[in-house]
């Protein structure tokens, strides 16, 4: 039945986008999701996602041309790269594990632990001309956009997607267009959404007890994990401020007195306040099952080490450099109290997060390299999203 | 009459209108390295020393110190001139200047003013484009950075311990005023830097405890004699404190650092 209203859907949007007098909106966000907010020098479009998708894809984004943005932000993954740490285009291991880019619009800040970093524009600096570490290692602005320039593909889309501009091709566009395509990646289409929207068996029983389980105050997960997007970093357009909480989940406690490793303090690195010390963002959940490995460094390999850790409390590591019992950390969050769960509770638990996969996002064309894809098409899945959802009760208030 | 006050009076609070005709005599100053080890017979041994200074003036020799323009171009616009010394290559700042009499010493503010250093690299001009000084997980620039040979040891000067977006606030804002004691060339006016003891102090804190990387956190072992408007390295790299190797090589004029 499901697949026959999505084949319906999917005709009206093809009908509309071929043929029909209706204007359509050019983007929108699912029903129920709260609108994104969007730079006032940026306004979503369906000409700025789609250069956007192909910037992203692109190898000439690397100064070697070896890898695109796309190389460590793999879609089937979440749009992660299943690696403890990134990789650059020169070889330089990142410190960091890669961060989905799940919802990456709604984030109060982008990467790990860093409230300055609050737009997609601004961000994509780091990736495209950062040294530290060296990511597509560009080396100027000029030197991106001399080699776009020599792609007649390209200018088009840049002048489709910045009509009012004479001279589009600028680096400030490519940064907007990058924007743009990553706002666009929103999954609201897991088995838990649709049990939100009113199909109840779209959640197993198993994983409604781990739902249940995941918002009580036993567990705490929700706190940081909470909301619609699971994820305590949220900003939106209904927001008065955005809410960009950062937390130390007891991961490390070295022996200088709540010590994480040298090579990564998490906040404390920006705001040079004790207090932050290993203090990270909460990423979003949704997806978490194809984004292992876990935590800021990648230092857990499945989920259930993760479950292990916030049962505990803390992680003890008993060996080597980095031994301590993080369960004593003293800038651990009150909500890492650690809790004991049952066999059956933990597989619960695990298959409702399971329940977060979202099979649409990590497979819909319309996300993909669009060398691989049609690349006349223009965005009709978001109208289509946009019909479909509003069917839906509103996630946000189901999971609050 | 009404009119004629109006327009005078005009004439006399705009910038432009009160000064810009002052602004008549080019002035150009040579920066150099002084350095026996990062820039001697064995060739460069620097990956990047590149710095930011902003707001400069000319002291002249009487005391009187007034603007000195900058003329704008890919390593300057008016107020800000980025020194990059590639290949440890001399640089030259070219600008015009009010005073009268000889430039004694230039002064100016190492680092930037608060809304360049957060503004917008992807619409920057000059030498603000230049990606390797933007520090884009600091949300600003780098005022001051160097490397020796593989980044063995690194020294990123900027604003650090910052919070909040709009303005953005910096506990440590490490910009401080410089004066570089002039000398007058054929061509001009020369001074000089002495990235030797940057290098000393990098290799001194790495001796101790660093690892000789300092990246502008003032807890930071490796940072110790670097940070202004103190830091005894950073006060020698312009020549403002002599080291006993600088003592021993000519009487310089006196330099300044100090906190802005």
């Amino acid at each position: 039945m499901r697949a026959l209203i999505t084949l319906a859907l999917c005709c009206v949007g093809c009908l509309c986008c071929t043929g029909c007098g209706a204007p359509q909106e050019p983007w929108q966000v699912p029903a129920g999701f709260p609108a994104l907010r969007v730079p006032a020098d940026n306004p979503m479009s369906a000409a700025t996602i789609e250069l956007g998708r192909h910037l992203f894809y692109d190898e000439e984004l690397s100064a070697n041309r070896t890898q695109s943005c796309a190389s460590c932000h793999i879609q089937a993954l979440a749009f992660t790269d299943g690696r403890t740490h990134g990789v650059g285009s020169t070889g330089e291991r990142h410190r960091r594990n890669t961060s989905t880019l799940t919802n990456v619009g709604y984030a109060a800040s982008l990467t790990w632990a860093n409230p300055l970093i609050t737009t997609l524009e601004q961000q994509a600096h780091l990736p495209l001309f950062g040294d530290e570490p060296f990511e597509l290692a560009l080396e100027s602005p000029q030197q991106l956009v001399e080699r776009l320039a020599a792609r007649p593909e390209l200018i088009d889309l840049f002048e489709r997607a910045f009509p009012d501009e004479a001279d589009p091709l600028t680096i400030f566009n490519v940064t907007r267009a990058l924007a743009a395509f990553q706002r666009s990646l929103i999954s609201a289409d897991s088995p838990y959404d649709r049990y939100l929207a009113g199909e109840p068996s779209a959640l197993s029983t198993s994983q409604q007890r781990g739902l249940r389980l995941f918002q009580s105050e036993r567990l705490e997960c929700f706190h940081c994990h909470g909301g619609f997007n699971f994820s305590d970093s949220l900003d939106h357009s209904g927001m008065p401020t955005a809410h960009s909480p950062f937390h130390n989940t007891g991961l490390y406690d070295l022996t200088d007195g709540g010590g994480y490793p040298q090579r990564d303090r998490g906040l404390f690195e920006i705001t040079l306040d004790e207090r932050d010390r290993g203090a990270f963002k909460a990423p979003t959940l949704r997806n978490v099952e194809v984004t292992a490995p876990y935590m800021h460094d990648g230092s857990m390999a499945t989920l259930d080490e993760v479950l292990d850790h916030y049962e505990q409390g803390g992680r003890r590591i008993d060996d080597g450099p980095y031994a301590g019992d993080g369960s004593g950390n003293p800038h651990k969050s009150d909500f890492v109290s650690g809790f004991v769960l049952t066999e059956q509770e933990r597989e619960d638990l695990l298959a409702f997060l399971r329940g977060l996969t979202d099979t649409t996002f990590l497979t819909n064309p319309q996300l993909s390299d669009p060398q691989l894809s049609d690349p006349q098409s223009f965005d009709p899945r978001l109208s289509e999203r946009g019909t479909s959802d509003s069917r839906r009760s509103t996630p946000e208030k189901a999971s609050s | 009459m009404r009119v004629r006050s109006l327009a005078l009076l005009l004439l006399a609070s705009h910038p432009l209108g009160s000064c810009s005709a002052l602004f008549d005599r080019e002035v150009r100053v040579r920066v150099e390295l002084s350095s026996e080890e990062l820039c001697g017979d064995s060739g460069p041994q620097i990956e990047r020393l590149a710095l930011f200074l902003s707001t400069p003036a000319l002291e002249a020799t009487d005391g009187d110190s007034s603007r000195w323009r900058l003329r704008p171009g890919p390593t300057s616009t008016r107020d800000v001139v980025l020194l990059d010394f590639e290949g440890c290559e001399a640089v030259e700042i070219v600008g015009a200047w009010a005073g009268r009499g000889d430039p004694a010493s230039l002064v100016a503010t190492l680092g930037l003013p608060d809304d360049l250093n957060h503004s917008n690299p992807a619409l920057a001009e000059g030498p603000l484009t230049d990606p390797a000084m933007h520090w884009s997980w600091q949300a600003g620039y780098k005022y001051l950075r160097f490397e020796t040979l593989s980044s063995e040891l690194l020294f990123h000067l900027g604003a650090t311990g910052c919070r909040g977006l709009d303005p953005v606030d910096c506990k440590h804002p490490h910009r401080s005023e410089v004066s570089l004691a002039l000398r007058s060339t054929p061509r001009g006016w020369s001074t000089q830097l002495f990235p030797d003891e940057l290098l000393a102090a990098l290799r001194a804190s790495r001796r101790q405890l660093g690892d000789g990387h300092c990246q502008s956190t003032p807890s930071d072992a490796d940072c110790t004699d670097l940070l202004p408007p103190d830091g005894r390295g950073l006060r020698r790299f312009f020549g403002s404190e002599a080291s006993a190797a600088q003592a021993s090589s000519e009487a310089l004029p006196a330099s300044r650092v100090g906190h802005r």
